[in-house]
């Protein structure tokens, strides 16, 4: 009896996981979903480092961190006239055992109108293999404007996210 | 004993192997091949060393379906979770040839493993040495130790993968090996396939904190452990009435709920959370080491705050606690609110929009903020 009980109790409980599969069929581009994880029980691509280099002009970097997801970072730097820069090396390390694809790589610059960025040596589709490390640049510049930002705006926000899915 | 030795040197073999010389080595190959390779040796040894010792497993069947229970009812709640928290892709290929070069890799190694550990058991049944041995050895072989030392380059990074990973791991491998004594290698096996199966195979993971997934990694073998033990003792030693309430697991339900409420309460589910006061600023109202319980504003509430109200806020990437001390509108006409902490002689540079107000800090609980005061420091 007992027996047939916890079947019938298997059963159900199935059913409700089954129920829950096709309401995510039917409600998943209204579910909230973040990114994509970057950190699970056997898969690990992580930012390893971010090293600023020398600053160009009166350049200066005032932050450079990582965000909890290891997969985003910002930027923060303050520039103050043309032909002001900082470039930064980013080292992205795949510590898990699967080799690693970049699906996204979003950049968002913030309001101050002093930026503009380009990045070099990454693309969407590079692969990084299970244990590898890959070095990439990006290059925060003053943007050619005509009036120097003063006060907050003379202080440049960058973000970036990036994705990476099984290669 | 002899015969464990022997698998206790080879599984120690295995992780110097694994720690000094072979992950670098090519890790797609290590992966798929060398790995599942090794593991099939040392299983199929432990099966030749331990064909002679049996473990008398009752009731198998029962303790079966216990356990699919158990699991299935972790993974819907784990799912929901994600209603809660929001939910992640998984970024693992949804392709078939995928998904099963995944599961030989991932889930195929949990079956020699299982083997091995139940061999271990059955050889050394009654001895508890062997037991923490067996449960130590296979924490150690199931940790990833390519970025072990990363994971310690602050104290708050130490302190987040010991509480999301290692304790878990050491508390999961100290139930799998009770369920590898009273059910034998099914059971350890149902266990670590229901737990890892579903990110190979469903599209999309809850995107909890740190804070939850240390909570729910805690929680799963203990909800498991207690259920099952209660599932054995109960058909092994046919209890009586009164000693069948004493294992029963409704003695733990309140436990369980207990412990997720004050979850729930600590990470901001409801509408009220807790906030230990990490500075002197509101002091003489309220000192370090002290905690205020803050009830979270709509906006609607939010425009009804005033002067001397004390709130909780974001200012850059830290919360700050302080009164009210004028309220003024921008040029857009936009409410922005002056504060200033009761012990600090000046105002606040920055006003304060509703985006960044959190809630008002309704009462307050001395000095239980202090062991988040003192790991706060530990950690800065």
């Amino acid at each position: 009896m007992e027996t047939r009980y916890k079947n019938l109790l298997i059963g159900g409980l199935f059913s409700l996981i089954l129920i829950m599969a096709i309401g995510y069929s039917a409600f998943a581009t209204q579910l909230n979903i973040n990114g994509t994880a970057s950190i699970t029980s056997s898969w690990d691509v992580h930012i390893k480092s971010i090293t600023p280099g020398t600053p160009v002009g009166t350049a200066a970097n005032k932050s450079a961190t990582v965000g909890d997801s290891k997969l985003s970072a910002s930027f923060e730097v303050d520039l103050l006239a043309p032909k002001d820069s900082i470039t930064y090396t980013v080292e992205v390390e795949n510590s898990g055992s699967l080799d690693a694809k970049l699906s996204n790589l979003i950049f968002t610059p913030g309001t101050s109108s002093a930026i503009t960025y380009s990045y070099a040596d990454i693309a969407k589709d590079d692969v990084i293999v299970s244990g590898g490390i890959k070095k990439f640049t990006i290059t925060v510049s003053y943007n050619d404007i005509s009036t120097p930002p003063t006060g907050d705006d003379r202080s440049s926000q960058l973000s970036m996210v990036l994705s990476f899915v099984q290669a | 004993m002899k015969k464990n030795l022997i698998l206790y040197g080879l599984l120690i073999v295995y992780l110097l192997l694994n720690i000094f010389w072979l992950t670098p080595m090519n890790p797609p190959l290590y992966n798929e091949i060398i790995n599942p390779v090794m593991w099939i040796i040392i299983c199929g040894l432990s099966i030749f060393l331990s064909k002679d010792e049996s473990l008398r497993v009752k009731d198998e069947n029962n303790k079966t379906q216990s356990l699919v229970i158990v699991l299935i009812i972790y993974i819907i709640v784990y799912y929901l979770l994600g209603l809660l928290f929001g939910f992640q892709k998984t970024p693992y290929s949804k392709d078939i040839l995928s998904i099963l070069k995944n599961l030989w890799a991932f889930g195929g190694i949990i079956f020699f493993q299982e083997f091995i550990r139940n061999a271990m058991v059955r050889n050394e049944k009654k001895k508890k040495i062997n037991f923490v041995l067996i449960v130590i050895l296979f924490t150690l072989v199931n940790i990833s130790f390519t970025n072990f030392a990363d994971h310690f380059t602050t104290l708050k990074e130490g302190f987040i993968y010991t509480a999301t990973t290692l304790i878990p791991l050491v508390v999961t491998s100290g139930v799998l090996t009770y369920l590898s004594y009273i059910g034998g290698a099914r059971l350890p096996i149902i266990y670590r396939l229901f737990v890892v199966i579903p990110e190979f195979i469903v599209p999309i993971v809850p995107s909890l904190d740190w804070f939850v997934t240390a909570v729910v990694g805690l929680t799963l073998p203990l909800v498991v452990f207690v259920y099952l033990n209660y599932v054995h003792v109960n058909k092994v030693e046919r209890l009586s009435k009164r000693a069948r309430k004493k294992y029963s697991p409704v003695v733990y339900v309140p436990v369980f709920v207990f412990i997720a409420l004050v979850a729930g309460f600590v990470i901001g589910v409801f509408k009220y959370q807790p906030i230990a006061v990490l500075s002197g600023s509101m002091s003489p109202t309220f000192n370090r080491g002290d905690a205020v319980v803050v009830r979270k504003l709509t906006t609607a509430e939010k425009d009804e705050l005033n002067k001397g109200d004390i709130i909780q806020f974001t200012s850059g990437s830290k919360f700050v606690v302080h009164r009210i001390v004028e309220t003024v509108n921008d040029e857009q006409g936009n409410k922005l609110f002056i504060t200033k902490g009761d012990h600090n002689n000046a105002n606040d540079l920055d006003k304060v929009g509703f985006d960044q107000i959190v809630g008002k800090v309704s009462f307050v609980i001395p000095y239980i903020g202090y062991p988040s005061v003192w790991l706060s420091g530990m950690v800065s």
